[in-house]
């Protein structure tokens, strides 16, 4: 049954990406100077820490490569939750407007419809930086490839768990977007510094309000050395933050104030 | 009288600004956060040993000055050329067409009346952060004037620069792409991360002419480490560029305003 429901989630979800697609493309030097855009803007990153590695060749056992393959990691993840997710994004606006009624009168799951309300295309040039800055400079092999993307789609899952929450604030007090937006931002920040270098107060916050070393750090230690209990442990976090979120949305629901706004989508 | 209703313009956005004080603060915090993880990042590289110090500049003062560039920096946010490529593709930009105001400089208003709140807020809270993390420094009263004078034109230069974005939605209507590459461009070379003292001598001498630089960093480098010589080469650099970007803006305004009329509004 649960299997069966997937199925057709994964499927009406395809169908969606595969619209968006297509209506993207319609403005086809739009589409790809925002994908090129993207590209560029993850090189000038590679090209900043290549610059820094010059001057510090190692923090603490963090070398160049570390930071290549977080980044790549965080690129991936990223791109896979603008493309597909980007409307979670847009959640607090949206409930602090009043406009959760055009999805709540579908027969489809809420936060899956409103979560797929908006794509970035822009991601698509995050995944195939992400792929490409992984087989540059990764030390490659077969399952070290299979364990990036498994821990891209786990970090991408829990990104968007991790926004889900932090936007589903606004059931409870009214207008987060910022914060919540800036709160995506810090976390994001984290998968392009060492790791290694954070402690004390600071390392409490990357375990906890802003989970980077959940979200990037556990997967990125899973890529590198080929950990399969690191696997277990991302995955076991990526279930229970997922779980988090859709109660905490679905708890927030109830909360929830109509705008009375009538709204014509096309 | 003429600057009357700008500074009218800009004083309600800057009311508008610290109404959302929540917002506010949350911008404040971020960038507190982001100096805390740029502390620690220095911190753990110089420990490492390899280098001590760079061109003589010791740790503390390389974060006292990636700090002030950060919190320079949080003028970036709302993003101009964001808010006007808006109003160049829905439209409203012709509305100002009726208006006995200029739309470039009315933006201009805007945007100091919307940085003054979020520069005096993050600045304070930036500089108890580093003060907290590392000490502080020798502050000379002539290197808080000419620092402050290299700033204004250090935020106009990024008002200019964003604008100039911001028109470009006349002919591309998407500019995201153009913002990602200024963005990344004034991260990666404007001394938000590393300061251009850390680039190979190369790249440094070019970095030092190009705008990014003289953004949001060479104000603080004046500031925390004063130099007469250098700060009359950032100021130069910068007043070139202010000068060749208002024209720039001007250009692109006049020929993007054209095509509205000829779309017919």
């Amino acid at each position: 049954m649960l299997l069966k429901t997937a199925a057709k989630y994964l499927k009406l979800t395809w169908i969606l990406f595969s619209h968006g697609l297509m209506s993207a493309l319609e403005y086809r030097a739009s589409f790809i100077t925002q994908v090129l855009g993207m590209i560029f803007n993850n090189i000038c990153w590679v090209i900043c820490w290549w610059i820094y590695f010059q001057k510090f060749p190692s923090i603490q056992g963090w070398q160049f490569n570390d930071s290549m393959v977080l980044f790549a990691l965080g690129c991936f993840s990223f791109g896979l939750f603008g493309t597909f997710f980007a409307g979670a994004f847009e959640l607090s606006r949206t409930i602090y407007r009043g406009e959760l009624d055009y999805y709540l009168t579908f027969p489809k799951n809420v936060l899956w419809h409103v979560s797929m309300s908006k794509m970035y295309f822009s991601g698509i040039g995050d995944i195939i930086y992400g792929i490409i800055g992984f087989i540059v400079f990764a030390d490659f092999s077969i399952e070290r490839f299979a364990l990036f993307i498994v821990g891209g789609f786990i970090s991408a899952i829990a990104v968007l768990s991790f926004v889900v929450i932090t936007q589903s604030v606004s059931f409870f007090v009214g207008n987060f977007e910022d914060a919540a937006a800036n709160m995506l931002w810090s976390l994001i920040t984290f998968c392009i510094y060492p790791l290694t270098s954070f402690y004390g107060g600071l390392k409490v916050i990357i375990c906890t309000l802003v989970p980077a070393v959940f979200i990037y750090g556990v997967p990125h230690s899973m890529i590198q050395n080929l950990s399969l209990t690191d696997l277990l442990y991302s995955v076991l976090y990526m279930v229970s933050i997922f779980t988090i979120a859709v109660w905490f949305f679905y708890y927030g629901l109830r909360r929830y104030e109509s705008g009375s706004l009538i709204q014509a989508k096309t | 009288m003429f600057l009357r209703k700008y500074i009218s313009i800009a004083s309600i956005q800057a009311k508008t600004e610290k109404t959302y004080l929540f917002n506010l603060f949350s911008k404040g915090a971020i960038i507190a956060l982001r100096i805390w993880i740029i502390a620690q990042l220095y911190e753990a590289s110089f420990s490492s040993g390899v280098v001590g110090q760079i061109e003589g500049i010791t740790p503390a003062m390389i974060i006292w000055m990636v700090t002030l560039t950060q919190a320079f920096g949080i003028v970036t946010s709302p993003d101009v050329g964001t808010l006007i490529s808006e109003d160049v593709r829905k439209g409203e930009i012709a509305y100002s067409l009726l208006r006995p105001i200029s739309y470039p400089m009315q933006q201009f208003a805007g945007f100091w009346g919307r940085s003054a709140p979020s520069l005096i807020l993050g600045t304070t809270l930036s500089v108890i952060v580093a003060f907290l993390l590392v000490g502080g420094f020798e502050l000379h009263l002539k290197a808080l004037f000419f620092g402050s004078i290299l700033l204004i034109l250090g935020l106009t230069l990024h008002f200019l620069i964003s604008l100039s974005i911001g028109l470009l939605a006349f002919w591309t209507e998407d500019v995201s792409a153009f913002r990602w590459i200024y963005q990344k461009l004034y991260i990666m070379l404007g001394g938000m991360i590393l300061p251009p003292a850390i680039f190979p001598e190369r790249l440094q001498w070019i970095v030092e002419r190009l705008p990014f630089a003289h953004l949001f960093y060479s104000a603080s480098e004046v500031i925390v480490l004063f130099d007469y010589t250098r700060m009359m080469q950032h100021l130069c650099v910068q007043v070139g560029w202010v000068i060749l970007l208002s024209i720039v803006s001007y250009f692109l305004y006049q020929k993007g305003v054209r095509r509205v009329a000829q779309n017919g509004g």
